[in-house]
């Protein structure tokens, strides 16, 4: 390497590498650290207390409770979001294939994908807001007056600790579908129509078409979408704090508890920035640890086209 | 002049900075955590005694900076008596700061040591003060207590206020807080619908039953709501009506965590008298899932007729409420015939808790805005406002509504042995298990047996940590 590319090359890289090592290294270093403390976060004084946040983490059955439903939220989430955002780009791009003998979307296809993506453009606060009302447990609710219709019962939707969770999470796949959407349309534009014409002659079936070609040629699209829902789906903090009470209880008694929140009522309700902090080391532990079951899990060869 | 900074500035980026660094455990800006920066202690004014303009010494040219938590009293209140400081000391600058979520706010400025000299630490998302005293970051009040009042007649400050003001603002015996409004708290009802359907309030938990058969029988109403995804709301009439049964030791030993403040007879007793209100239906359907606002806008219009609330509830709901409602309060029934206290007993405690920090930059500058706040005119002038009583005692608040002259009422039958407690304020982890079981006894999901073991067991949790300080007098 000649001098002049090696003075180049350093000088290109020292700028992020240092603002990477100011910004992102050292901020978790010294998390770790806080961590280790039974710092309140109100005064600069901390004792150094070795692991006994993490002991105690490890008792505490409200952190169990929330680290489980982040799992569900991870499982559950990226999966429906996917289904369903695969389900609509398909309908809006190859909807009307057969009918009209091309790979031609439905009626009114360009209208769909804006309006689609409509709710992602929401902050979840609004959304949260929002579906409170919607969720309104009185026969008045917009969600429960739509049911009474149809002569339901009222279902208290964000008060009972069966339906609590299950309708945030309803809101977080309400609030993604519209992104993936846009993302798979834009991925399946790419892929050649002769590919899906020539499969057309050999009389394959509409459902053959969508597994055997239209999902192999996304794969990698939808793979890294499937990843980043479940990095967003540990999240979880705004829509709980949001929905469940003024200042976010994460209730009914713990109902909807998951990290994120229980990291900040920790934190700020109760002024334990220590215990809050390894809360916070546990929750980046957990995405790494999906980070990298899903890397490996969904590694599938290429398809070149 | 005042400044009225209600913008974005530079102090809230950072705080919010700081918050979501610590929110991710990882947050590019949590770099100001382990900076720390200590100012080398307060610049502790020396006291000029003998003034009576000023008997706290306020040093004439200091700044004074006030942050106020802006919730449904808004923050005008202090912006008026910030104008009759300015009109005392015109060299000093002051800077008034409203807002919400103070502890986000103000965290970071405690951990630098660049704090404001008074704050109205109040609302949700508040600072924890029994930390901020372990750690001495608190002013000792004793110096205004003791210092003449505004408008006092020569008593001291101490003396002008309402009997337990000064206690429930103390940690260890020393007064690290000051709360300025007066809340009671009770069961709301309208009036006027009482009068029109020749109903008067139940004054034992029997006759509660059967009114609350007699409203959901003959009525469209809901014999009671609550604010739902704010449990600790119910708590509170389960509570009282425990005390009132069991006498003041059932308040010693819930706040001295004893091992049976939550197992004891009344407070079983209690849950079982409000666990009737589920196990026959009267609870307003749905309410479970309902935020404060919610619950109580359904009940000003009418779909419920017992809300348990503190005496906020007239200013917080405004113009929600239907003109001719005439909402009063009262102190929940009486459990037994033979009940310790009477039924008139209702608890009433200060709120609204204000600070000095320790190391504020003007700290008798601080106090001396309390003293004004505390004058018969500010205290006026905040009911005027808000529809609520200050901590003053004795001063005639002019307008008031239906709900303040019942607020006012009911405090005079109360007279000595109006009550409060203090557990919550000192042990946030154990009021919020209370509220969470209490939440699931107020659905059902649990009984009155299982929920007073949830409770004493958040209470055995809290009285065996010892990394919490303890401020019951064990």
């Amino acid at each position: 390497m000649r001098a002049g590319s090696l003075r180049f090359v350093v000088s290109a890289l020292a700028v992020p590498i240092l603002l990477y090592g100011v910004l992102v290294i050292s901020p978790y270093a010294q998390s770790f650290y806080i961590s280790l403390t039974d710092w309140n976060g109100l005064s600069p004084e901390r004792t150094f207390i070795g692991l006994d946040n993490y002991v105690r983490l490890v008792r505490d059955d409200v952190f169990w409770i929330s680290v489980w439903h982040n799992v569900i939220a991870v499982l559950v989430i990226p999966a429906a979001t996917l289904a369903l955002g695969l389900f609509f780009a398909t309908m809006i791009h190859v909807g009307r294939y057969r009918a009209r003998g091309g790979g031609r979307g439905v009626r009114g296809a360009a209208v769909y994908r804006i309006v689609y993506f409509f709710p992602h453009l929401l902050s979840i606060a609004v959304v949260g807001v929002l579906f409170s009302t919607v969720y309104d447990p009185t026969e008045s609710g917009l969600l429960n007056g739509a049911l009474g219709l149809v002569g339901i019962e009222p279902v208290n939707w964000l008060g009972s600790r069966d339906t609590a969770y299950p309708a945030m999470l309803a809101v977080i796949i309400w609030l993604s579908v519209g992104f993936y959407v846009i993302l798979f349309t834009s991925a399946m534009s790419s892929i050649p129509a002769d590919i899906f014409e020539a499969a057309r002659l050999d009389g394959a079936s509409r459902w053959q078409t969508f597994w055997r070609m239209t999902l192999p040629l996304i794969w990698d699209t939808v793979q890294v979408a499937g990843v980043y829902l479940g990095i967003h789906a540990l999240d979880m903090f705004a829509i709980v704090n949001v929905m469940s009470a003024a200042g976010g209880s994460g209730g009914p008694d713990n109902a909807t508890q998951v990290l994120g929140n229980y990291l900040y009522l920790t934190a700020f309700q109760n002024s334990e920035f220590g215990y809050a902090t390894a809360i916070g080391v546990a929750l980046l532990l957990l995405t790494l640890a999906f980070a990298a079951a899903s890397l490996r899990l969904t590694r599938r060869e290429r398809v070149e086209f | 002049m005042t400044h009225p900074t209600h913008a974005l500035s530079r102090r809230t980026l950072l705080g919010i900075g700081a918050g979501l660094g610590a929110l991710a455990g990882t947050g590019f800006l949590s770099g100001c955590a382990t900076s720390s920066s200590t100012r080398d202690g307060a610049s502790p004014s020396p006291r000029a005694t003998g003034d009576p303009d000023n008997p706290l010494g306020v040093p004439a040219d200091l700044p004074l900076e006030a942050v106020i938590f802006k919730g449904g009293y808004g923050d005008q209140y202090a912006i008026d008596a910030e104008a009759i400081y300015q009109q005392r000391f015109p060299q000093a600058e002051i800077q008034h700061t409203g807002g919400q979520e103070l502890g986000k706010l103000l965290q970071p400025r405690f951990v630098s040591g660049d704090v404001p000299d008074v704050i109205c630490n109040a609302g949700a998302g508040a600072l924890m003060l029994a930390p901020l005293v372990e750690n001495g970051q608190l002013m000792d009040l004793t110096p205004l207590l003791d210092a003449p009042a505004d408008g006092g007649d020569g008593k001291t400050v101490r003396d002008t206020l309402l009997p337990g003001i000064v206690e429930q603002g103390s940690f260890g015996g020393v007064p690290y807080a000051l709360n300025y409004t007066f809340t009671v708290h009770g069961l709301y009802y309208s009036s006027s619908l009482f009068e029109e359907r020749g109903w008067t309030f139940p004054t034992t938990w029997a006759e509660m039953l059967d009114l609350c058969q007699e409203i959901k029988d003959s009525t469209d109403m809901a014999p009671w709501t609550y604010q739902g995804k704010n449990p600790g709301y119910i708590l509170t009439p389960l509570v009282m009506m425990a005390i009132k049964a069991g006498g003041r030791e059932v308040i010693e030993a819930l706040d001295n965590l004893e091992p049976d403040s939550w197992t004891s007879e009344p407070m079983l007793e209690s849950a079982r008298a409000m666990y009737q209100l589920v196990e026959r239906g009267f609870i307003m359907q749905g309410t479970s899932g309902l935020t404060h606002t919610q619950a109580q806008t359904y009940w000003a219009n009418g779909r419920a007729v017992f809300i348990p609330c503190g005496s906020w509830l007239e200013s917080e709901l405004g113009d929600v409420t239907p003109d001719g409602f005439d909402m009063v309060i009262a102190s929940p029934p009486s459990l037994t015939d033979d009940d310790a206290l009477p039924q008139a007993a209702i608890r009433g405690m200060g709120n609204e808790a204000f600070i000095v920090p320790a190391q504020a930059e003007n700290p008798y500058g601080g106090m001396e805005l309390l003293r004004i706040m505390l004058s018969p005119t500010s205290s006026q002038n905040f009911t005027r406002q808000t529809q609520t009583l200050t901590s003053l005692a004795d001063y005639d608040p002019q307008s008031a509504g239906t709900g303040l002259t019942s607020v006012r009422d009911a405090l005079t039958a109360s007279g000595d042995d109006t009550f409060y407690w203090r557990y919550g304020t000192w042990y946030s982890p154990l009021q919020t298990e209370a509220a969470n079981a209490t939440s699931a006894l107020m659905t059902g999901e649990i009984d009155p047996d299982e929920w007073s073991r949830r409770c004493q067991a958040a209470a055995d949790a809290v009285r065996n940590d010892d990394s919490i300080e303890k401020y019951g007098d064990q």
